[in-house]
């Protein structure tokens, strides 16, 4: 039986910045990453509970080939939110996160998202600096320190999108 | 004078000047005329274009216009392919669509007529049944075949929501083990998305995708998709179901999915209308499967059975075969007869009284003693092992029954009695010898009784004494004396019980007793 409140959300970012680690360190998918290079999608979901109400999230993994490719736009209908995320030791993927963003709400109009900068983890090689950070903040858009690898924020990340779905539109 | 001259040579050039345009004016106009055009390349272009069909039509059978307009034709389909792929899509599609008809056409017709000549001559009751069909209908009956052959079934029901992709409602047949329906739904629309995106499907979609063992129908309407797995082969009348049942669904529920934004519970009233499409029947040939699996199992069972109880049979047969074998050459036995009555065996012959090794055979042999049964006849076996043992027995028994008697309250040996003692000495060396033959180690038991006269101390220290001097007496004739003990009983094992004088006169005296020999 389908569950009877969903939201679609959908993950984008360059290729390699960790979209697809961060999905499975959230859920255990059933569908093989086969289909991602095949279709340009993978698809996951997770039942999720905030501030007491449930529904499944169906998260649609966007795939990042490189700079040329574009995201399959189709892919985005019907989204409730995203995530853009870039890798924290590659600062032109933060770049092409803040494209991305534009290129998605042109095709969504205005839905919740959060920015994860991915690789917290790789301290050294971290090339993200205050002054982009700064930048997102004074643009209002909200991000967090992610690490698929160690799991740092990545259930807040899920979760948090979550809450800002459900709250009701001003 | 130079005035003039120089007057009446710019005259003559102007002269010269107006000579040439007069003789080749019109054709200078010409020829700047023709200069202008060749320079212009709008107009080469122009003048070209007038002659190139022409041109290209008079040199088509030139191979080397093909060889340079090859790559150039090519490589213009490629970029037209990478700028927009729709436009060869739509060119190509009525070519294609026939093309794939034509050859599907074509491989029914073969499949069917090879389905005909395959079973035209095979017989049973249901083909029979079939080509009545087939001559009522005026079918070809390989089509019946088809027909009625080529089971089908529904097996799940995906209602989704086509901008979204997520499920509204998902219906399976019963004994149908559905995967997440969420997941499936979301696959289906980024299948075809991508399915759009790559081949530009236009608005005609998708309608069947054939998976291994499965095949997907689905049906599109502008909010909504319906998506039946199908097992089998399953009629055209399924996609008009479909087709009906999605346009119920999208006309009944216009609202909801207008403003569907992720709660599916206004969809389950479409439940029914879902379950109605999982239509279909299973191939009967599970149950005949299922009998077949039981009967194998019961002619399996029966068998190992079978195989169980002849193993036994033969074991028993065989540990008895072996059992008479080793019996009948066991010294001391001869068996006669064998036979075996209902469960017990019955063996009959002749066994010699000291033969004792057939108890143990019988009972290495695995065969239960109480299904055994024994007639002997005692005889004399004439085997070295038992003349020897009966010549021992004799022996033993002659020297047990041997005395040396002793006057009152005296222990000391008289020279009659030394003659006896030497008989005595040499049936014991005789009785070593014998033993030694055998295998057993004998030895010999002094004893020394007294009377019941006197006291109880004296007649112990009597006895002793007694038996000391036989002993002393008989390692003096030449029998080992380590194999010898002297043992006083007194009056604790008389000879005779009663206490007359002739009594008393058996009982004061020294026997022997032989151990060792069993």
């Amino acid at each position: 039986m389908a569950a009877l409140l969903q939201k679609k959300i959908c993950m984008a970012g360059s290729f390699h910045v960790g979209k697809t680690s961060l999905v499975r360190r959230f859920v255990e998918g059933i569908f093989s990453d086969h289909y991602l290079t095949t279709i340009g999608a993978k698809i996951d979901n997770k039942p999720v509970t905030v501030d007491g109400q449930s529904f499944k999230m169906v998260i649609w993994d966007l795939e990042g080939k490189d700079e040329l490719t574009q995201i399959r736009t189709s892919h985005l209908r019907g989204a409730a939110g995203f995530i853009l995320v870039a890798d924290g030791s590659r600062a032109q993927t933060l770049d092409k996160a803040i494209e991305l963003h534009e290129r998605i709400t042109y095709e969504t109009g205005p839905i919740p998202f959060i920015v994860a900068l991915n690789k917290a983890d790789l301290t050294q090689q971290w090339e993200i600096r205050d002054p982009a950070l700064e930048a997102l903040r004074s643009k209002g858009w909200p991000y967090l320190l992610t690490s698929a690898k160690n799991g740092r924020c990545v259930e807040e990340l899920f979760l948090g999108l979550a809450r800002k779905m459900l709250k009701p539109k001003e | 004078m130079p005035e003039e001259h120089k007057g009446n040579g710019h005259g003559s050039a102007n002269a010269f000047a107006e000579l040439r345009s007069l003789l080749v004016g019109p054709e200078r106009e010409e020829l700047a005329a023709i200069r202008q055009r060749l320079d212009d390349p709008a107009r080469v272009v122009k003048d070209l274009s007038r002659f190139l069909p022409e041109a290209i039509r008079l040199r088509r059978g030139d191979h080397k216009l093909r060889l340079a307009l090859h790559p150039i034709v090519e490589q213009s389909i490629r970029l037209s392919v990478q700028r927009d792929p729709r436009m060869l899509t739509d060119a190509l599609r009525p070519i294609i669509l026939q093309a794939v008809s034509n050859a599907v056409s074509s491989a029914l017709d073969g499949m069917l007529l090879s389905l005909n000549q395959m079973v035209e001559q095979s017989v049973s009751v249901r083909s029979i049944q079939w080509r009545l069909e087939a001559r009522r209908t005026g079918k070809s009956f390989g089509e019946i075949l088809l027909l009625r052959s080529l089971l089908y079934r529904v097996e799940q029901v995906f209602l989704i929501h086509r901008k979204t992709g997520l499920a509204l409602l998902h219906r399976e047949a019963p004994a149908v083990v559905a995967k997440d329906a969420d997941l499936i739904s979301g696959m289906l629309t980024a299948i075809q998305d991508f399915a759009y995106d790559s081949f530009g499907a236009g608005d005609s979609q998708w309608q069947t995708v054939q998976m291994s063992g499965f095949s997907l129908w689905i049906q599109h309407a502008p909010q909504a998709l319906l998506a039946g797995v199908v097992r089998g082969a399953a009629p055209k009348e399924l996609r008009s179901r479909l087709q009906e049942t999605l346009e119920r669904i999208c006309r009944e529920r216009a609202a909801d999915l207008e403003r569907f934004e992720g709660d599916a519970t206004p969809f389950l009233a479409c439940g029914p209308y879902l379950d109605a499409c999982l239509l279909g029947q299973a191939p009967p040939v599970a149950p005949r499967r299922r009998v077949l699996v039981w009967l194998l199992a019961a002619v399996a069972i029966l068998v190992v059975a079978l195989g169980a109880g002849l193993f036994v049979s033969i074991r028993a047969r065989q540990r008895w075969e072996d059992y008479v074998h080793k019996l009948s050459r066991q010294p001391g036995i001869v068996v006669t007869a064998v036979e075996k009555r209902g469960g017990e065996y019955r063996i009959s012959g002749l066994r010699d009284p000291q033969e004792t090794d057939s108890r143990k055979l019988l009972d290495a042999s695995g065969i239960p003693a109480s299904r055994v049964r024994f007639d002997w006849q005692p005889y004399l076996s004439l085997e070295t092992k038992f003349a020897a043992g009966r010549e021992l027995a004799a022996t033993r028994a002659a020297l047990e029954h041997q005395a040396l008697y002793f006057a009152t309250d005296l222990s000391r040996i008289t020279p009659e009695q030394l003659n006896a003692i030497g008989n005595v000495a040499a049936e014991m060396r005789a009785l070593f010898r014998q033993a030694d033959a055998a295998g057993k180690r004998a030895s010999i038991e002094i004893l020394g009784h007294t009377d019941d006269s006197g006291t109880e101390q004296r007649n112990t220290r009597l006895g002793q004494e007694r038996a000391q001097q036989v002993l002393n007496a008989l390692a003096a004739a030449g029998v080992p004396s380590e194999r010898l003990s002297a043992r006083g009983v007194a009056t604790s094992e008389p000879l005779r019980s009663g206490t007359s004088e002739p009594d008393r006169a058996v009982n004061r005296s020294v026997t022997f007793r032989i151990t060792g020999l069993t």
